[in-house]
């Protein structure tokens, strides 16, 4: 990776953690624990870099600033796993069976329609 | 007591951690070949992290600005959600996906085996010169 690369890698990274944080201020979890702020981010940013990862060229400053800088920091896992574990430690199993299953089923779709309209764009 | 740090310098912490988070998982993923083992190591370990610095800042008073900095900060932008739907969704095949539902699992256990790492240490230094811990 060269210097602007890395350089493109920290600005993404600056944009993406700034987004989270105040999403996160934002949409602050509803009554019974559900984190809506991490759903939202995690869903955007497999989008994105669905659409990324079949538009730009791998090894690419831009792919860097988009796709591992931005993407990968909006996206977060282990905000992810750490409020699984509060809803479980609060009993609330079911809350917690559906923030899983939401955020894999629409993260995986989100994901696979950025892939297909990026493949499609490109031609 | 304990106020609420102010929305902005909440974002920026973030923010900044962030930025290093991503930076340290792109020089991970240099070092690691393969994008399944590298995202293993990078979730499950960055969960696990998360999960002790929650243990661990629970009921303390101070450094309060370290906890958005290195919690949704560093580990938020260390890990990744989007690197694995987007190379789950894009391989054929039912392996994929159960390396997706396997990654959950094991990011909550992990996560929470860091919070009992975290909780024993506490309540061993209840008493210690961080007065006396509110029990998580």
């Amino acid at each position: 990776m060269s210097g602007w690369e890395w350089l493109a890698v920290a600005v993404g990274g600056l944009a993406g953690g700034a987004l989270r944080g105040w999403l996160g201020l934002l949409l602050p979890s509803t009554g019974d624990g559900f984190p809506r702020a991490v759903l939202v981010c995690n869903v955007v940013g497999s989008f994105v870099l669905g659409l990324a990862a079949a538009l730009l060229l791998p090894g690419s400053g831009t792919l860097a600033l988009v796709g591992t800088g931005f993407c990968g920091a909006l996206t977060t896992w282990s905000t992810f796993s750490l409020d699984l574990v509060a809803l479980l430690r609060t009993r609330a199993r079911r809350t917690a069976a559906v923030y899983a299953l939401t955020s894999l089923g629409a993260g995986l779709a989100a994901a696979w329609a950025g892939l297909q309209l990026g493949a499609a764009l490109a031609g | 007591m304990d106020q609420p740090l102010p929305a902005a310098c909440h974002v920026a912490l973030v923010a900044a951690g962030s930025a290093a988070g991503a930076l340290l998982r792109a020089a991970l993923t240099q070092l690691v070949p393969g994008p399944w083992p590298v995202l293993w190591v990078l979730d499950v370990g960055g969960a696990l992290l998360l999960g002790l610095l929650t243990g661990w800042s629970c009921g303390r008073r101070r450094g309060r600005w370290l906890v958005p900095l290195l919690g949704p900060g560093v580990l938020g932008g260390l890990t990744t959600f989007s690197a694995v739907t987007v190379l789950a969704a894009g391989s054929p095949g039912p392996g994929p996906l159960a390396a997706v539902l396997g990654m959950t699992v094991a990011g909550v256990l992990a996560a929470w085996a860091g919070l009992l790492l975290a909780g024993t240490g506490s309540r061993s230094r209840a008493g210690g010169p961080d007065g006396p811990g509110e029990a998580p």
